[in-house]
């Protein structure tokens, strides 16, 4: 059985233009080559 | 192909960058596999799969966030599901990443250039944020009212029909909610919360009593953006009772039309036509009367003209009876005849005459008078002598009714002589008088005082 409160809940507002910008510099580019960078340097697996 | 460390260009087919030293394969791996999700997500894509396909296409840029061509066709799809300023965002990022030789160069370039279309789209944006809000609020009619200007405007929003869906469901109005739901479909077919309400409204007309009665009922199909409700088998059982029924019912509705709406207005023209006629006939009986009253006038001067005529006739006849009877007169008199001479002169109307007509009978009257008295009072006294007093009464009266003292009285005393004895007394007293009164003091005067006192007694 559907409860429309809980549904409603999971409806967010949707991006205006104006918030373009915003939204762009909120986003998690971070994909798993990242990661995998990071982990590596961490290791200290120094370039040649 | 780059180093992931290094940025160097390595060869496809090596599994260290010469540059760093770095194992790719792990690298080369990572691509692959994001490379597999983005062929998963374009598959779904193209099947319209809208939802599955973001799924894949973001998992693939968590893999490899360079991935340009997941990237675009992500943007592309939430350009499809209406949501343009995500769709955007992901061009933006990617021509950031790739600035050169990318399409999303030239996605952006439609969009942002037309400001009419980002206006449109900003205000479908602000316009769907305000009915979550009246949703929110609890402010449901409003929310739908707010839902279905924004769809007019942005069709393809997904979450826009999901929501309204939402709404039609909370109001049991399930049908409609079925609809919203289709419309989202067609976008994004396999969209999970599009099945679950979906699946949610199927239950619930199940479980209602007569459902299925009332869907086969009614047929319901969009025209436009009319919803038409269209009842159907309704009128199985058409019979011939129902059409005879239905042509009474429509001669009555006739006949009662004629009887309210036609008859008046053609009583009421055959009226003033009625009217009209009377009048004409009117002012024509008037124009009659009045001839008829102009020609019995004229009828009467004609008659008058011709009572004229005829009395003039008349004159000019017994004139010429005047003169006749005066000439009869004259030749009776040549012949001695003097009596009947004097009875045809008094018939004579002397005023027809022309003065020389009126002349000889003046003239002719005294003559014949004259002796025709003479003649009277000589055939009255021969009669009175001879006992005959009814000739001479006669023969006296035509003497004494145009002269009474004829004969010094004489004949006035003859006459009352031959009245006493032919037994008219009461006459004779009156003659007796007038030779008393006319005639005093002589014997004729005494001997009709006695001959008074005689009757008197």
């Amino acid at each position: 059985m559907i409860n429309y409160e809980e549904e409603l809940k999971k409806f967010q507002p949707s991006l205006e233009v104006e918030e373009m910008a915003d939204a762009i510099a909120h986003e998690d580019l971070t994909d798993l080559t990242d990661v995998l960078r990071d982990i590596l340097s961490e290791m200290g697996i120094v370039r040649r | 192909m780059r180093c992931f460390m290094c940025n160097e260009p390595v060869a496809e087919e090596d599994a260290l960058c010469m540059n760093c030293g770095t194992d790719l394969r792990l690298y080369k791996r990572i691509l692959h596999l994001s490379n597999s999700y983005y062929n998963a997500g374009l598959y779904k894509a193209r099947v319209r799969d809208m939802s599955g396909a973001v799924t894949c296409l973001r998992q693939s840029l968590k893999l490899n966030k360079k991935n340009i061509d997941a990237r675009n066709l992500l943007g592309l799809i939430y350009y499809e599901t209406g949501e343009t300023v995500q769709a955007l965002a992901q061009w933006v990022i990617s021509t950031n990443y790739q600035p050169k030789k990318n399409i999303a160069n030239s996605y952006l370039n439609e969009v942002q250039t037309n400001n009419t279309k980002l206006d449109l789209v900003d205000q479908t944006i602000k316009k769907f944020n305000q009915a979550l809000l009246y949703c929110q609020q609890g402010s449901e009619d409003l929310a739908v009212i707010q839902l279905k200007k924004v769809l007019s405007m942005n069709p393809k929003l997904v979450r826009g029909h999901q929501l309204l869906a939402l709404l039609y469901m909370k109001n049991e109005e399930y049908s409609k909610a079925k609809k919203a739901l289709r419309r989202a479909q067609m976008i994004d077919s396999n969209n999970t919360v599009t099945l679950n309400y979906m699946k949610e409204i199927i239950n619930i007309e199940k479980m209602r009593p007569g459902g299925n009665k009332k869907r086969a009922d009614k047929m319901t199909y969009q025209s436009g953006n009319e919803l038409i409700i269209q009842p159907t088998d309704i009128y199985k059982d058409h019979s011939a009772m129902y059409t005879v029924i239905n042509i009474v019912i429509g001669l009555l509705v006739g006949a009662a039309l004629m009887w309210f709406l036609v008859l008046p207005a053609r009583t009421q023209g055959i009226r003033s036509e009625l009217n009209k006629t009377t009048l004409e006939l009117g002012d024509q009986i008037a124009a009659k009367t009045a001839t008829i009253e102009s020609l019995q006038k004229e009828l009467e001067e004609a008659k008058a003209q011709t009572q004229e005529a005829e009395a003039g006739t008349e004159a000019q006849r017994s004139g010429v009876d005047m003169y006749d009877k005066l000439l009869e007169a004259q030749d009776l008199s040549e012949q001695g005849d003097y009596v009947q001479a004097r009875e045809v002169l008094s018939t004579v109307n002397a005023t027809v005459l022309s003065d020389k007509g009126q002349s000889l009978y003046s003239s002719l009257s005294a003559t014949v008078n004259t002796e025709a008295f003479k003649s009277l009072y000589n055939s009255g006294t021969q009669a009175f002598n001879q006992s005959d007093f009814d000739q001479a009464v006669s023969d006296l009266k035509q003497i004494v009714e145009v002269d009474e003292g004829y004969e010094d009285g004489d004949a006035l005393y003859t006459y009352a002589r031959a009245l006493h004895k032919s037994g008219d007394t009461e006459t004779a007293a009156q003659m007796y008088q007038k030779v008393i009164d006319q005639y005093p003091d002589t014997k004729k005067a005494e001997d009709s005082a006695r001959y008074l006192e005689e009757i008197r007694q």
